[in-house]
């Protein structure tokens, strides 16, 4: 985007860039602590940065043979986790958001509703165990398919659109599906990209769920076998024989964290290409 | 790896589907139990113990795992709430086990003692242990013995005794000056005032110490110095009450209140997690600090590393005026385990009952507790003896160890091993542990467990807790009036009702006269 | 009764039912589109709803749910009547509402200055960084803030006393714990929260703050007449949406920072209801608290929506 520049955009600029370098000192100063401690061996006390390094909590962790098989889980549950809940929440956030959908306001404060009134833990595990979902992955992917606040958003944003667009493709012919497919969906990306990746991320943490939906340990999503391994390491009230760990308990702990981060750090810059490059021109103006 | 796990999906949901309706004809068994090993995974199917078990019990072996602690109780709350409870199962937590069986969810176990002679024998034959479980007459679990109870005690740093020329305190006086010391005379010897008298932290996990109404079990010696350890007053002849009434309870909680104004403490000592505890030990920053022996363990190696010819050993409990003494108060009663009521009409007793037999006999008991032979273990003396080759699995193969464990000191030194400094010392973990069961005066109060919860227990649980912190804090001043307003509150709570509940139930079970 | 002048009503409504029905079926694509989505919301929302009458009854999972015993309003009676009521709802509110009013207010800033900034880099990296800590959970955010704050050894500590001053014990003390909560709540979420603001933003279409920059507008006016504006919507739905959650002060935050010392500020609800309704099994005072928390949360949305639409033109129905 080009920029004409004018008198006071110099200082402007600087004032921002300088809120930006804060901010971003504030937030690095912990995750470098976090990157640090991992980073710590055996026998150094915790510092900002570290004196020595060491790679043995990694080496520790990627040791464990129920780790590879859990990030397999965990990948699997959240492609799949995000495609069906974004299939479900695109088809019912469009046709919410056409203003002259009769029932439109009915359906939509009925979805609000169930927002507002959360049965709790116990009624919905029942609806899961009379659908005969209760160990398996369909409980995890189906249980929290669609969020309120996210199908609210995305209609919203549906309802932003300017309604011209729409208009010039219903006039040549086109129906419903195919608007929402070659008009709407295009112009929606920095939306579907955020919603997609709340979607992504709940699945990717999620850790309650699969402790309480499923029974087998070899089902389980890499949240939960990392916390198994550090409890086992941390509360270890009744461990057997000697435990032959290379690092110390912190630095597991802090790596754990590391490991499971990386993967959507990685996601995300990709996501921020598309949000920087201003998709939306072409379509508004032609 | 994503297909094959969509078709892994697929398949388990149509397997699920499946089970449900052929559980009935083939003598499927779904065992639950808390995680033994909980940093390795579960066994998985083709597992030789199952093909043992199915061999000694005829039953086909379901076995799921699960978490310790919080998330396990509501593991199992959850399939209560849905009647789908295992078959044969653990509780850990009481208030579950009497809603169970109000609900009429477990069943009587009576008739399975007789199937297994021998571990009846072994284990079901002390009638306080069978009272524990005992409602209406009927027997409503199985109440293992303890496997490993008092692992607790306090630890000190004998190099740092050693180096300031002190002896180990033997009484709260002495306590509090050691703890002087190790806070002010730089033990450690590096210049900074960077280490503590006591390390304790806020901690009411029940795990071999009985955890009781007030500051935890990390301060429980103290109000044992006072003679008013654990929760309730079992002394014959008195009125029955909670300890709190007593003023020897104020008085204990006086003597707390000393230690954190000397600042012999670590200061973050109401806010830390056992882990941040554990953390602060290692890294030599506490002169003494409340540990078990498996945390000690767990956490040598790098107290080692960060403390070249570093000493840890335990001191026995501190003597108090009155000469009172004791760590604190434990239960004698090991895992508890129920059958579901479903299991025993669907005629499933008699393959439990073989299981537990044979879990209980001498092949049983050793493939359950040590794994297979040769491969998980060795006899060295007699005495099995870990390999270090295959650690996870070992330690995979004996996740159904609770259903074995016995407590024995044969069993004991096998579990516990030797851990080595460094530097050629070494330490025999099981000597550790005789010393705090033996010399810590831990008090019996099995009979806690019989006391069903007020219905309040949560606000009830918090308001002493908070006061007591706030009382040795110093955010409230601790006065007779103070005190009396402290003990006042008690009624908005209801709590005489819970006292009366408590003795009640205390009676009925023999535990008080 | 027919007036001369009007139609029956009756024949008014028949013919405007008759073309609500054209227009409907004209829309039967959409409404086909919709299906999926609302079959998942009778099953996976309504169902458990139906199911959450055990906030009525005294639930006998042998019995079912149909056959357990009522007992009307009793798990209600005994939150109400609960020791630390008062405390509770005080915490739950007084929490909430400063998350949102000055929790808020960061991640829209933060998304304005990184749409705004002229080097692209700084702000894309500003992005990532300031959206990781979300991923941190709460257990770890607390071995930080132990880190950072930790009266024997924290470096903010460390630094207090270095200049003189006395050390303070953040996380123990009542008067400033409610501060650790909103201050580590900000820290970690603002970056979470911003992408939301951004996203919304990235919509804006670029030929108004084209025609902005030829009408001669500061970049202070472009932020105020166009990207603010731009954002009213989001703003408002994500106030509305929080409203309707109010009495949902951050549960696993709290759980995981708070300490005896500090319950009296710290408490909430949904903490009580973990300590007494979870761990003690008490599922229909569970689901009892849950009910009443949602009527709160629709109150709330009802009257703010209509303040939303009166004041902002915006709303959420």
């Amino acid at each position: 985007m080009t920029r004409i520049r004018r008198r006071g955009d110099a200082a402007f600029d600087r004032s921002v860039n300088a809120f930006l370098i804060t901010v971003l000192l504030v937030t690095l100063l912990p995750l470098v602590y976090v990157v640090s401690v991992s980073l710590t061996p055996l026998g150094e006390t915790n510092t900002l940065l570290p004196l020595r390094v060491s790679l043995n909590a990694y080496a520790e962790l990627l040791k464990q043979p129920a780790l590879l098989r859990a990030l397999g889980v965990s990948v699997f549950l959240t492609v799949t986790g995000v495609l069906l809940s974004m299939l479900l929440t695109v088809a019912t956030a469009y046709p919410l958001s056409r203003a002259d959908l009769p029932g439109r306001k009915f359906l939509t404060g009925m979805i609000l509703f169930t927002f507002l009134f959360n049965a709790g833990l116990i009624p919905l595990y029942l609806v899961v165990r009379d659908l005969h979902l209760v160990d398996t992955y369909w409980a995890l992917l189906l249980h929290g398919a669609v969020s309120v606040y996210n199908l609210l958003v995305m209609k919203n944003f549906f309802q932003n659109l300017p309604e011209s667009l729409e208009e010039a493709a219903k006039i040549d012919g086109a129906n419903d599906l195919q608007v929402l497919w070659h008009i709407v969906l295009p112009l929606s990306k920095p939306i579907l990209l955020t919603v997609g990746l709340f979607y992504a991320v709940t699945q990717w943490n999620s850790f309650f769920e699969p402790l309480l939906y499923l029974s087998d340990s070899k089902m389980m999503p890499l949240p939960v076998v990392l916390r198994d391994i550090l409890t086992g390491l941390n509360s270890a009230d009744y461990v057997d024989a000697a435990a032959t760990t290379t690092a110390p308990p912190d630095a597991l702990k802090m790596a754990a964290v590391v490991l499971t981060t990386l993967p959507m750090l990685l996601v995300y810059p990709w996501i921020q290409r598309y949000f920087t490059s201003g998709t939306l021109s072409g379509g508004v103006k032609g | 790896m994503t297909r094959t796990l969509h078709a892994l999906t697929v398949l388990v949901s149509l397997g699920s589907a499946v089970l449900g309706q052929a559980a009935a004809q083939s003598a499927d068994l779904n065992v639950t139990l808390y995680a033994a090993n909980p940093e390795a995974p579960a066994p998985g199917s083709g597992w030789e113990t199952a093909d043992l078990i199915r061999a000694a019990s005829g039953a086909n072996l379901k076995f799921t795992m699960i978490p310790t602690g919080a998330d396990g109780d509501n593991k199992i709350g959850a399939l209560a709430a849905a009647n789908s409870l295992p078959d044969l199962f653990e509780i850990r937590n009481r208030t579950l086990f009497y809603q169970l069986i109000r609900q009429g969810q477990i069943a009587p176990v009576g008739p399975l003692l007789t199937l297994m002679p021998q571990r009846t024998r072994a284990r079901y034959s002390s009638t306080t242990r069978n009272g524990l479980v005992n409602e209406n007459g009927q027997m409503y679990g199985l109440q293992e013995p303890a496997a490993l109870s008092r692992q607790y005690g306090i630890m000190v740093r004998q190099d740092w005794l050693d180096r300031l020329n002190l002896r180990a305190p033997t009484t709260l006086e002495d306590f509090l000056n050691v703890a002087r010391a190790f806070t002010e005379r730089d033990p450690d010897g590096n210049g900074r005032k960077d280490t503590y008298g006591y390390c304790g932290v806020i901690d009411f996990d029940n795990s071999g110490i009985f955890p009781s109404l007030g500051l935890g079990n990390h301060f429980q010696w103290i109000y044992g110095a006072y003679g008013v350890p654990g929760t309730w007053n079992y002394r014959n002849g008195t009125a029955f009450a909670a300890n709190l009434r007593s003023p020897a309870y104020r008085q204990a909680t006086e003597y707390v209140r000393k230690l954190v104004d000397a600042r012999v403490m670590d200061p973050d000592w109401a806010t830390m997690k056992r882990s941040d505890l554990r953390n602060r030990w290692q890294q030599g920053r506490c002169g003494m600090f409340f540990e078990s022996v498996g945390g000690f363990n767990a956490g040598f190696k790098n107290f080692d590393a960060n403390n070249p010819r570093g000493d840890a050993t335990f001191i026995a409990a501190p003597t108090g005026p009155g000469n009172h003494r004791s760590m604190g108060t434990y239960a004698n009663a090991g895992t508890l385990l129920v059958v579901s009521r479903k299991a025993m009409d669907a005629g499933k007793g008699q393959a439990i009952a073989k299981l537990l037999e044979w879990a209980n006999s001498g092949p049983g008991y050793m493939q359950l507790v040590f794994g297979t032979k040769g491969l998980d273990y060795t006899l060295v003396k007699g005495v099995p003896t870990v390999t270090n080759r295959n650690a996870t699995e070992r330690l995979t193969d004996t996740q159904l160890k609770y259903l074995s464990l016995n407590g024995s000191t044969q069993e004991l030194k096998a579990r516990y091993a030797t851990a080595r400094y460094s530097d050629g010392r070494s330490v025999s973990l099981s000597d550790l542990l005789a010393f705090t069961q033996r010399r810590n005066n831990w008090i019996d109060r099995s009979g806690d467990l019989v006391v069903p919860a007020a219905p309040n227990q949560a606000d009830i649980d918090r308001y002493v807790s908070e006061s007591l912190v706030q009382f040795v804090l110093g955010q409230r001043p601790l006065n007779d009036s103070s005190w009396k307003s402290f003990q006042d509150g008690l009624n908005g709570l209801n709590f005489t009702a819970y006292e009366k509940n408590a003795a009640a139930a205390l009676r009925a079970n023999g535990y008080l006269k | 009764m027919t007036d001369v002048l009007h139609p029956s009503p009756t024949a008014a409504r028949a013919t405007a039912r008759q073309r609500g029905l054209q227009r409907a079926w004209r829309h039967r694509g959409l409404y086909l589109m919709l299906l999926p989505g609302l079959v998942w919301f009778v099953v996976f929302r309504y169902w458990p709803l139906w199911n959450a009458q055990i906030a009525f009854k005294d639930f006998q999972p042998v019995q079912g749910i149909l056959h357990s015993p009522w007992v009307g309003l009793g798990n209600f009676t005994q939150f109400f009547h609960s020791y630390y009521f008062t405390q509770l709802m005080t915490n739950t509110l007084l929490i909430s509402f400063a998350k949102l009013l000055i929790g808020l207010p960061p991640a829209i800033v933060l998304a304005v200055a990184i749409h705004e900034s002229t080097r692209g880099r700084l702000a894309r990296f500003t992005q990532t960084v300031t959206y990781l800590p979300h991923f941190l959970s709460w257990v770890i955010v607390f071995g930080i803030l132990l880190a950072m704050l930790s009266p024997s050894s924290g470096l903010v500590n460390r630094g207090l006393q270095a200049t003189g001053l006395d050390p303070v014990n953040f996380l123990t003390d009542p008067g400033r714990f409610r501060f650790v909560v909103i201050f580590s709540d900000i820290w970690k979420e603002t970056g979470w929260s911003a992408i939301l603001f951004l996203a919304a933003l990235i919509g804006i279409s670029p030929s108004l703050y084209e025609a902005a920059e030829v009408d001669g507008a500061t970049r202070w006016q472009r932020i105020r007449h166009i990207s603010l504006p731009g954002m009213l919507d989001v703003i408002v739905l994500v106030t509305l949406l929080r409203l309707g959650h109010i009495l949902d002060a951050g549960f696993y935050q709290i759980y995981v920072l708070y300490s005896l010392p500090v319950y009296s500020v710290a408490d909430v609800i949904d903490t009580w209801v973990y300590r007494q309704g979870i761990q003690n099994f008490q599922f229909s005072l569970a689901t009892a608290v849950g009910l009443f928390k949602g009527l709160i949360g629709l109150l709330m949305i009802v009257v703010a929506n209509r303040v939303a639409r009166r004041y902002a033109g915006q709303g959420l129905y």
